[in-house]
């Protein structure tokens, strides 16, 4: 496949709910071949930006392009080309696992085969012949990302693909993901709200906070941006929050209170170290450390990465 | 294969294991059923030596158009509606390489079939309950069997009711609370049958029409069953055009 063209292209893309704008002036670039991680925390905005991809919602402004073509007045032909999961897999609890999957190979004019490779790719085969409407969490995803995958679509866009799999079958769908650039010339878009999820898998990433893009680049480039950094265990942290900032220096909280200061080298962490005590505030824990991608995520996204899952 | 011939078997397939083909055949059944037991309470007058017993039943098919017609396409279509509702199966349809306009055309389609069924399934209920009603009765006439007559109301019924399918489909598939499509129906049915002897209202009123259309009043047949098709077209694509540009959320 020719490197150079992007399968997904947007440009300028907004939209908005009421006063709130979801997704604001989004460029995505997204290379054919890659697996491109798009990342943000919980309603950053990368659903809507999928539904806009899907051509499921319209934008105020901007426009798409699949495969070089804008969507509008090429949905149907892209479409052809891509397959998807948004958010939990819509299936119908009432038609079994392989009636499911016959829909979509209807509709996508697949040939009949391409149901029990589907099948097999998320080993499913033993409960194809039963009721979704019986199957587990997990199940029911492996089912939609068959969904997605059924026909070998060019494109996969997948929003939280491994949303409610347990650790096996999460190491099993991202190395399955891994797999199709190589084997099939996919070109896989997934979102996550965790960049551990997709630092693994990714080749590119994109990183959106509060509907702006904030990062966009190959994987490698964002793990270039960590720089060393300072881990603080502090109380009251409020207060040795403020002092950080008096100081100059900005700091993240971490989901486990730990505070995290970026850019601060040796000298700087005496010094902090210093000041923190003689204003009587308990210093617990204070380490220099190399920061992790978790780190520049963390920072990119002003502390919103690691709210509670959804 | 035409893609929306894909579209239509693939919303045949959906049906599979639910309520709507159980329904096509036992509503009308529950009718017919009804009718031969007000038939039998009345037997020294309906049953009477030399009476019609197929036409003493085929009244029901104004108990059906008046009141069972309108409720069947009010749950056949929510269900139609439910079905994607339910578990957020729009966006992964229309995710596919689809026309929307062909997926709601398809739906208005299934549930017309559907009705047609029923229709079908009512007019043979007439016939074999005639049939046993002169058997069990030997003293009634042993015919002649209004094929017709029978045929003939039962195809204005059916085809007075596509303004009602359309309204109804719309609603079903519009709104993703099953209590909306169902109190709109349930309302628009008692309000139908209010105001049954009142022409003036009730020639315009699209719940009303299959029953103007089974009775054997003069020219109204005929104006319902007009009405009735005019009105399915045109509220089948004003609807559909209100769907298509809906946000898929
Ligand atoms: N239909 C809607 N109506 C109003 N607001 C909406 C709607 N859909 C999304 N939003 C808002 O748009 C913003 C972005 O939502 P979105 O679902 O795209 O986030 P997300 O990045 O997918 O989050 P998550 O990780 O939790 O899935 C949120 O503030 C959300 O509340
Ligand atoms: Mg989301």
């Amino acid at each position: 496949m020719n490197g150079s063209v992007n399968i997904i292209e947007t440009r300028g893309l907004v939209r908005r709910f009421g006063a709130l704008t979801a997704v604001d002036r989004i460029d995505l670039d997204v290379p054919a071949g890659c697996i491109y991680g798009f990342l943000g925390p919980n309603g950053a905005g990368k659903t809507t930006t999928i539904r806009l991809l899907l051509g499921l919602i319209r934008p105020d402004a901007g426009e798409v392009r699949l495969f070089g073509k804008p969507l509008r007045g090429f949905r149907r032909e892209s479409l052809a080309r891509t397959g998807s999961l948004v958010e939990q897999p819509s299936l119908h609890p009432h038609l079994t696992g392989r009636e499911n999957l016959e829909i979509v190979r209807i509709l996508r004019r697949r040939p009949r085969k391409s149901v029990d490779k589907a099948l097999a790719v998320v080993r499913l085969e033993k409960e194809a012949d039963r009721l979704v409407g019986t199957y587990s969490l997990g199940m029911r995803q492996r089912l939609g990302l068959a969904v997605a995958g059924l026909g070998d679509p060019e494109l996969l866009i997948l929003d939280e693909p491994t949303n409610g799999l347990d650790p096996a079958g999460i190491r099993e769908i991202r190395l399955l993901i891994r797999s199709l650039p190589g084997e099939l010339g996919m070109t896989v878009f997934l979102s996550s709200h965790l960049l551990s999820e997709v630092e693994q898998v990714a080749s590119h990433a994109g990183i959106v906070d509060r509907g702006r893009l904030v990062f966009q680049g190959k994987m490698a480039d964002l793990a270039e941006m960590k720089g060393p950094g300072l881990e603080i265990r502090a109380r009251p942290r409020d207060k040795a929050r403020l002092l950080l900032a008096e100081a100059g220096y900005e700091s993240v909280e971490r989901d486990d209170g730990a505070l995290l200061v970026a850019d601060a080298d040796e000298a700087a962490a005496a010094a902090l170290a210093r000041r923190l005590i003689e204003a009587g505030i308990d210093v617990s824990h204070l380490a220099l450390r190399r920061a992790t991608l978790e780190d520049v995520f963390l920072k990119m996204t002003g502390n919103g990465g690691e709210r509670s899952s959804s | 294969m035409n893609s929306f011939l894909r579209i239509l078997r693939v919303e045949i397939l959906k049906l599979r294991r639910t309520l709507a083909l159980v329904l096509a055949g036992v509503t009308p059944l529950v009718v017919v059923v009804l009718q031969c037991f007000l038939v039998l309470h009345m037997k020294e007058k309906s049953l009477a030596p030399g009476a019609n017993s197929w036409e003493a039943v085929s009244t029901a098919i104004l108990f059906w158009a008046v009141l069972m017609l309108p409720l069947f396409v009010t749950l056949i279509t929510s269900l139609l509606g439910q079905m994607e509702h339910n578990g957020d199966q729009w966006k992964s349809l229309f995710a596919q390489p689809v026309r929307r306009g062909g997926v709601y055309a398809a739906k208005i389609l299934v549930a017309t079939g559907l009705v047609l069924a029923a229709h079908l399934v009512l007019a043979c209920g007439i016939f074999l309950a005639g049939a046993v009603l002169h058997l069990a009765f030997p003293r009634t006439a042993a015919g002649p069997i209004p094929w017709a007559q029978v045929s003939l109301t039962a195809g204005k019924a059916f085809l007075a009711s596509w303004f009602v399918i359309a309204v109804q489909a719309f609603i079903g598939l519009r709104w993703k609370s099953f209590v909306v499509a169902a109190s709109a129906g349930i309302v628009a049915t008692i309000t139908s049958v209010l105001m049954i002897n009142s022409d003036r209202w009730s020639r315009f009123f699209p719940w009303s029409l299959p029953a103007i259309a089974a009775s054997k009043a003069g020219t109204a047949p005929g104006y319902a069953v007009a009405l009735g098709i005019a009105g399915g077209l045109l509220a089948a694509l004003l609807g559909g055009r209100l769907f298509v540009r809906r946000d898929v959320i």
